[in-house]
């Protein structure tokens, strides 16, 4: 049956070969060549300088010189299609129709109509797009020191929201698309870089980046199938266009300063405390010290980075290089990431134009050091009496054997986790023209990453004492290859051909292998080779040499059609069915269909005397995605893994073999369905735009280990498709030039969303699951207790815990009897908010004033929780006699020992100002080897008005893996082992020759 | 010239598309063995009787030391100062008998007894299919399998007593619990039918022997008039019977009671079913000196690793051993610590010397929950010092546990003589043999015994061995809290000699019931 099914597939591609054969043997004819020759100029008729011109469909272009000259030399005059585009101008496009003079009067733009937007496997123009895509381009990226993508567009996008948690430079963004839309390790949206799908973003530099897609809807998604349903981003890198050489450099220097640290007491203060509670504090308070532990942890951190790129070309071919250098030091003293990216693009046409080729290929090589997150809690943990140093130097190690305390600072400088990572790839491309309009593409794709990790814990601390030394070494590689065929056709017919029709159709393949080695070893005599020497380890266990591979396939069939009359009427459709690897033997293939459609109702007869409606498009769109990111390879199979070992009647001791998992081999794709309604418009000569969008998302058959009964079951978990969840949002994007003048400038734009996430399902005849207990808040004498719960019924993110209603008089907590039977227990645990906001924000003004640029950015969320853990566990006088505690109304109020409940759940909404900048750019018009110069401050993170009493209300969505088990489910919660957030000031360079 | 480029480009790409691997989505795995090739040969079934065997490393944990021996009358998990072991009241509720569906330990204890059984499962379908053993390995292996299998089934009848009953990985069904009775009677009958087919006791240590068979036949026997369940047999004759196989098996009482207890305690011929540890496997690992030592203990061992200061004596079972009975200071760290090094007293946090004395003192105003029960001070209690600590231990203690040895076959049998109507004086033989080799004379034997001197007996042999709550339900003391000075009353309800079924368990399969007393699931 199966067989049959692919042998069927076969004749059909078969099928479709032969007809492209047929195709290629019909030869075209060539039309005339020329030269077009005209000046760009703005609305006020003044040239433009530098304005991209470029023959459509190709890489032959130019940029206008001082006057706003250009000249163009075009294979067919008849046909050429010539797109004129500047920055902060609307793009235009002009059939050259045989004309060899063309003068064109480019308008200021807010949102750019005619401006080519990437899609899935190809690009639109914003004026025919019918699902929902948002676009950011460079000049609206944040400003500052950005190590990727992520950083370039936190806060830009409705409904896309990016969170920054920790300080640690080394560490990702996590990005959610309309909310949290799985429970099995939810990835984010997948990452398409220049047309590769799953790319990663920190293989790109920021510098290199020239505009950023995000598909929100599952329409404009849905061509990405199986891995779409938290969305795309398409990053399109920068090219070389034209015959114009050009060379750009960008630099800057950052400052990193601590932007907030916890408040703890003071030697005097820590003393008086402990006084007023009567404590003897006399085995601590025997050194004179006043040590502010966090403080000594921290530094002030200078980053730089230079970039250099290079692109220049002829008619024929084009070329871009790149290498960019990151030195980012964090906040942390052993915190930093070095990084060098290179990446080079080549293109070439041959055959009439018909044939192009494209080759790319990048590296980066990242090294890093990650602050040890423990260390952090060592230093709320150490009483500020004790110094960092005795007085002979060395360090203070007297109480390094203490249960949760030792020297952090000691800990800091002798032990280290660093990464070395290797991120190569080589992209080639080529495409063929067969008839006008039809074009075949293969396009072929190998990435390596190579992670080699070192740790080091040295005997002489704390972090090393008990295993007297710990060493782990650790090399990972992961390698992706991908293969693409796609067949693309255009055209346009009718009069004044207002019958406009795509099509595409692809095929692609990709494999996933994974392969993990690592060694750990203990008890070293020798410290000072650390885990470069891990045979100095004696100490050896079962279990401490491993090793793994694992590999998943993934492959897909899918078709575009669109069609749009006078870019009145437009419609698309995709369809893409996936097979991935992963799934049972019965289940591995998915349909994912779409179809959207958009009015676009300004072009109508009735509005042409709507005079202040510049543009108004209705669009709506549905479409189902599916999502197998999350699950692990091999989860559908009975397998047999070594595990421990057993003693033999000889006394030997050998390896354990045992069932590794619950197999379910019904495991299918979880599919996501959206229904997007979305409305765009321009208004008051394009002073006034913007969208607004619904969305209803609805999450079935959704992927998560759900519990299962022993000893029906080995374990109690199984992988399956069982539960639903829904999202549900609207999205506002407005965008207002409050002052348009010639010389000053003054544009705001706001984006809002809102978005409601429900667990719908969590049960169904085969199995059924009331409600998970998730989230580890981990402070003392509060091992095993929970903080939130996944349950039917409420959102991803609920607190579920004792509800305190505040401290009595005698320094109890109030906690409801919510059950009434008269005591506290667990059965009185009850739902005390949610850590997802109801509100995101995010608001961008730009000023341009005469050669003075500026800018500020203020994001922020309303309505979410989030758990002050270091509160609950430094918020009291517990363990003062010992410890340090954090300064706070309940500190010698408070009589019972810390707790996690309610209390400690705030309200965390919050406004930050992200970024500003102010930059100056220099008249070069007389320098002619300088085309550009300009210089610019800027500053992240400067204050955050919140009502919030911990460090900073933007918490991570986990702490440790995406894929980790139970990632993502339980947010909100401020660690104790948390690196504190920075504040960031640069000055840059920009220059182009 | 150009049409070959294309034509052969073309013929490329077909060529591409025809390979049979573009449709091909098979799984190739790598690092695991897929269920069909594994079981094929005999040291592939040696692996997996190996994790069979594993199973029971999982119950000399945490989770037991609560239900076993923390519910009864022998160890305690207090508070302590500033709150560490509270963990959401677990402890406070097991001490106290205020458990509920949602008292996380039971929840656990449930999953790895019920964990246990389906490996077991598991490995009988695999050994029941394997063609490469022969026709009396087989029956053997499957014996010591299903022994593995009923000993699990013996703690959850115990803990729980109704409970669902699953004997096949084929049967997929969501079980429903059944009565106590009813699993009661499979157990019996199931232990009688592998009894005489499981592997001799030479030899095969750690394995699940003839010894282990007839000594889980005894504990059976021994608690069905306290289980409440009837038999048509005379079950204090059963379990002598039983008892009495297992003492002509070549057992003896190992001269040295703490051989039983040593790093190499394999060696002890008093082993009947062991669990047996290795301080260099990182799983299933023996971690009962992370959990009752204090921080600082460690440093009286020589070991490097710093301990959690849970686990320790209940006062009043400590109370009970005479000065002089060495089984005291052999199950005890008492008193002050000193450092080896500077041979002065360790001090705690708090500013206190690491004494731990008898008493455990909660700390007035430091209550719970309108409860009792408070913290007590980091020292308080003494610590179990039975199983040796070697100075190389780390994650993991050597030192294997002995889940049944002969010692209790000896208390059993003298028990099922006085509460038979058997003979007192093998009886008080019995105990004597016990009390003899515990003191090394017979200077402390009893001229007769009274089933009092037998659960005195079986509390001085086997502090810390989980075996109080049972001994105690049996002896009708359940309900008496032992720690006097705690003013924490326990909840004297008879229902409350049961479990309760775990919430979470019947989250997963809505067909489990709860047991008598407790609130029913609401569904």
């Amino acid at each position: 049956m199966q067989g049959k099914k692919i042998l069927d597939s076969f004749k059909h591609w078969k099928g479709m070969f032969l007809s492209m054969l047929m195709l290629f043997c019909v030869t075209a004819a060539y039309g005339q060549s020329g030269t077009v020759k005209g000046k760009v100029l703005d609305e006020q008729g003044e040239p433009i300088i530098g304005a991209n011109i470029v023959e459509k469909g190709t890489t032959n272009g130019t940029i206008t010189d001082i006057d706003g000259n250009y000249s163009i030399a075009v294979n067919d005059l008849r046909r050429a299609v010539l797109q004129f585009s500047y920055i902060g101008y609307n793009s235009v496009e002009e059939s050259v129709k045989g004309r060899t003079q063309i003068q064109i009067n480019l308008e200021a733009s807010v949102v750019n109509l005619g401006e080519v937007v990437a899609i899935g496997y190809g690009t639109q123009t914003r004026r025919e797009i019918t699902g929902s895509v948002a676009n950011v381009s460079e000049e609206n990226f944040n400003k500052g020191v950005n190590r990727d993508a992520s950083d370039l567009l936190q806060g830009k996008v409705a409904g896309l929201t990016i969170t920054t948690g920790s300080g640690d430079v080394t560490r990702g963004s996590q990005i959610r698309l309309r909310g949290t839309s799985t429970l099995q390790n939810d990835q984010g949206p997948m990452i398409v870089i220049d047309g590769v799908p799953g790319g990663d973003m920190s293989t790109v530099a920021p510098s290199d980046i020239e505009s950023i897609s995000v598909l929100k809807d599952a329409s404009s998604a849905a061509i990405y199938g199986s891995r779409a349903a938290g969305g795309v981003i398409l990053i399109t890198t920068k090219r070389g266009s034209g015959s114009k050489t050009q060379i750009n450099y960008d630099g800057y220097v950052t400052m990193d300063k601590v932007a907030n640290k916890p408040d703890l007491l003071n030697a005097q203060e820590w003393r008086d405390a402990n006084k007023a509670l009567g404590n003897n504090i006399s085995s601590y308070d025997r050194y004179t010290a006043d040590t502010d532990w966090f403080g000594e942890m921290l530094r002030t951190g200078i980053s730089q980075s230079h970039s250099l790129s290079m692109s220049g070309g002829s008619s024929k071919s084009n070329y871009r290089a790149s290498y960019t250098y990151l030195d980012r030091n964090g906040i942390a003293r052993n915190n930093y990431m070095t990084r060098h990216s290179f990446r080079f693009q080549f293109q070439q046409r041959a055959i009439n134009d018909r044939l192009r080729i494209g080759l790319t290929g990048s590296a980066t090589l990242t090294d890093m050091e990650m602050p040890t997150a423990d260390d952090f809690i060592k230093a709320y943990n150490m009483p500020p009496v004790f110094p960092v140093y005795n007085e002979d130097g060395s360090y203070f190690t007297t109480f390094n054997a203490e249960y949760d305390l030792g020297n952090p600072v000691q800990n800091q400088n002798q032990n280290y986790r660093r990464s070395k990572n290797s991120y190569f790839y080589g992209q080639g491309d080529l495409q063929f023209e067969i008839i006008d309009g039809l074009n075949i593409k293969v396009n072929l794709y190998k990435s390596r990453f190579m992670n080699d990790y070192s740790q080091w814990a040295s005997p002489e601390n704390e972090g090393g004492l008990s295993d007297n030394g710990y060493a782990r070494r650790r090399a990972r590689t992961w390698d992706r290859d991908l293969m693409e065929w796609t067949l693309n056709y255009e055209n346009a017919f009718g009069p004044e051909e207002k019958h406009k029709v795509s099509g595409l159709l692809g095929y692609s393949w990709e494999s996933n292998l994974y392969a993990d080695q690592s060694s750990i070893a203990r008890n070293f005599a020798v410290v000072s080779m650390g885990a470069d020497n891990i045979q100095s380890g004696s100490k050896l266990d079962v279990g401490n040499v491993t090793s793994s591979r694992n590999e998943y396939k993934l492959i897909s069939m899918f078709a575009r059609a669109h069609y749009s009359f006078d870019e009145r009427y437009m419609i698309t459709a995709t369809v893409r069915r996936d097979g991935s690897s992963k799934f049972g033997a019965n289940h591995k293939w998915g349909w994912f269909p779409s179809v959207s459609a958009a009015w676009g109702i300004s072009q109508e007869a009735f509005m042409e005397n709507v005079d202040w409606i510049d543009d108004l498009k209705l669009r709506a769109g549905y479409g189902v995605t599916g999502n197998q990111d999350g699950l692990q390879p091999y989860k559908s199979l009975e397998l047999y893994e070594a595990y421990g070992t057993y003693t033999d009647q000889g006394g030997s001791q050998l390896i354990a073999y045992r069932v590794s998992q619950n197999a379910n081999p019904d495991l299918k794709w979880e599919s996501t369905a959206m229904l997007n309604v979305g409305i765009d418009f321009q208004m008051f000569n394009g002073r006034l735009g913007g969208t607004i969008e619904y969305y209803d998302k609805k999450t079935s058959d959704m992927l998560y280990n759900y519990a299962v009964p022993t000893p029906t079951y080995v374990y109690g978990t199984i992988a399956a498709n069982v539960g639903d969840m829904s999202n549900k949002g609207v999205e506002v994007l407005l965008n207002l030039d409050v002052i348009r003048n010639k010389n000053f400038v003054w544009n705001t734009s706001v984006n809002l969303a809102h978005n409601k996430n429900k667990i719908t399902k969590l049960s169904n005849e085969l199995y059924s699951t009331e409600r998970v207990y998730v989230g580890d808040p981990w402070i003392r004498g509060a091992s095993g207790v929970t903080s939130h719960v996944v349950e039917e019924g409420y959102p991803v993110g609920q607190f579920f815990m004792l509800k305190c209603n505040g401290i009595d008089e005698n320094g109890k907590f109030i906690i409801e009897d919510v059950n009434n039977d008269g005591q506290i227990t667990d059965d009185d645990r009850t739902y005390v908010g949610d850590a997802q906001p109801d509100l995101t924000f995010g608001w961008n003004n730009t000023f341009t004033w005469k050669r003075w640029d500026a800018s500020f950015f203020i994001r922020g969320s309303i309505g979410q929780k989030v758990l002050n853990n270091p509160l609950a566990a430094y918020g009291n006088n517990t363990y003062l006699n010992g410890y340090n505690a954090m300064k706070n109304d309940d500190l010698l109020v408070l009589r019972e020992n810390s707790r996690v409940c309610s209390y400690y759940v705030e309200n965390a909404s919050f406004a930050r100002l992200d970024n500003m900048s102010i930059g100056y750019t220099f008249d070069t018009k007389n320098i002619d080897w300088l085309e550009k110069a300009r210089v610019y401050v800027a500053a992240q993170n400067l204050f955050v008005i919140t009502g919030y009493k911990g460090l900073d209300p933007e918490v991570e969505l986990f702490r440790g893996e995406a894929s980790d088990s139970d990632a993502g489910l339980s947010p909100g919660i401020e660690p104790r082992n948390y690196m504190p957030k920075a504040r960031s000031f640069t000055f840059g360079v920009n220059l182009t020759f | 010239m150009k049409k070959k480029t294309i034509l052969s480009l073309l013929a490329g790409a077909s060529l591409l598309f025809s390979m049979p691997s573009c449709m091909d989505l098979d799984e190739t795995v790598y690092d695991k063995l897929a269920a069909d090739n594994f079981g094929v040969t005999e040291t592939e079934i040696n692996a997996l009787i190996g994790t069979v065997n594993n199973t029971l490393r999982r119950y000399f944990t945490g989770d037991y030391y609560a239900l076993d021996d923390q519910a009864g009358s022998m160890s305690v998990k207090p508070t302590r100062q500033g709150g560490d072991w509270y963990d959401g009241g677990q402890y406070r509720e097991i001490y106290m008998h205020d458990y509920t569906a949602q008292t996380s330990c039971i929840k656990n204890a449930w999953d790895i007894a019920s964990e246990s059984i389906g490996t077991c499962n598991a490995a009988l379908s695999v050994v029941e299919n394997s063609t490469c053993l022969t026709d009396e390995k087989k029956a053997q292996t499957l014996a010591s399998i299903r022994g593995v299998r009923a000993f699990w089934f013996y703690k959850m009848v115990d803990l729980w007593g109704n409970v669902p009953m699953v004997i096949s990985s084929e049967d997929k069904e969501l079980p429903t619990c059944r009565p106590r009775q009813e699993v009661f009677d499979w157990l019996v009958s199931e232990v009688e039918e592998i009894a005489e087919q499981c592997p001799n006791r030479e030899g095969n240590y750690g394995q699940f022997t003839k010894g282990a068979a007839y000594s889980l036949l005894a504990k059976l026997y021994l608690n069905a008039d306290a289980w409440g369940v009837t038999t048509s047999t005379n079950n204090y004759q059963k379990v002598i019977e039983a008892c009495d196989k297992v003492m002509a098996m070549g057992y003896i009482l190992e001269p040295n009671w703490k051989d039983n207890f040593s790093l190499n305690n394999e060696n002890s011929r008093e082993a009947i079913l062991a669990a047996i540890y290795s301080e260099s496997d990182t799983q299933l690992q023996n971690q009962l000196h992370y959990n009752t030592l204090h921080y600082k203990d460690n440093i009286v061992f020589g070991a490097s690793f710093s301990a959690w200061n849970g686990l320790c004596a209940q006062p009043d079972y400590a109370r009970l051993f005479p000065e002089d009975d060495p089984r005291r200071e052999g199950s005890f760290l008492m008193g002050k610590q000193y450092d080896p090094a500077t041979g002065e007293v360790l001090m705690t946090a708090y500013d206190y010397e690491l004494d731990h004395t008898l008493e455990i003192t909660m700390m007035p105003g430091t209550e719970y929950d309108g409860t009792n029960w408070g913290a007590v001070l980091q020292q308080d209690g003494y610590r179990a010092f039975k199983w040796p600590y070697s100075s190389s231990v780390v994650d993991a203690m050597g030192n294997d546990y002995h889940i049944f040895r002969l010692a209790d076959i000896y208390l059993m049998k003298a028990e099922a003589l006085l509460r038979g109507g058997g003979s007192t004086a093998e009886a008080t033989q019995l105990v004597n043999d016990v009390r003899t080799r515990a003191y090394g004379n017979s200077d402390h034997n009893y001229a007769t015994v009274t089933l009092e001197d037998v659960q005195l007996e079986r509390r001085l042999e086997f502090a810390w061995e989980l075996t109080s709550r049972q001994d105690d339900i049996r002896f009708g003391c359940y309900t008496k809290g032992m720690w006097s000075s705690s003013n924490c009353e326990r909840k004297a309800d008879k229902y409350l000699e049961l479990f309760p079924v775990s919430q979470d368990a019947w989250q997963s399969n809505p067909n489990l019931t709860q047991n008598p007393g407790y609130a029913a699931f609401a569904q």
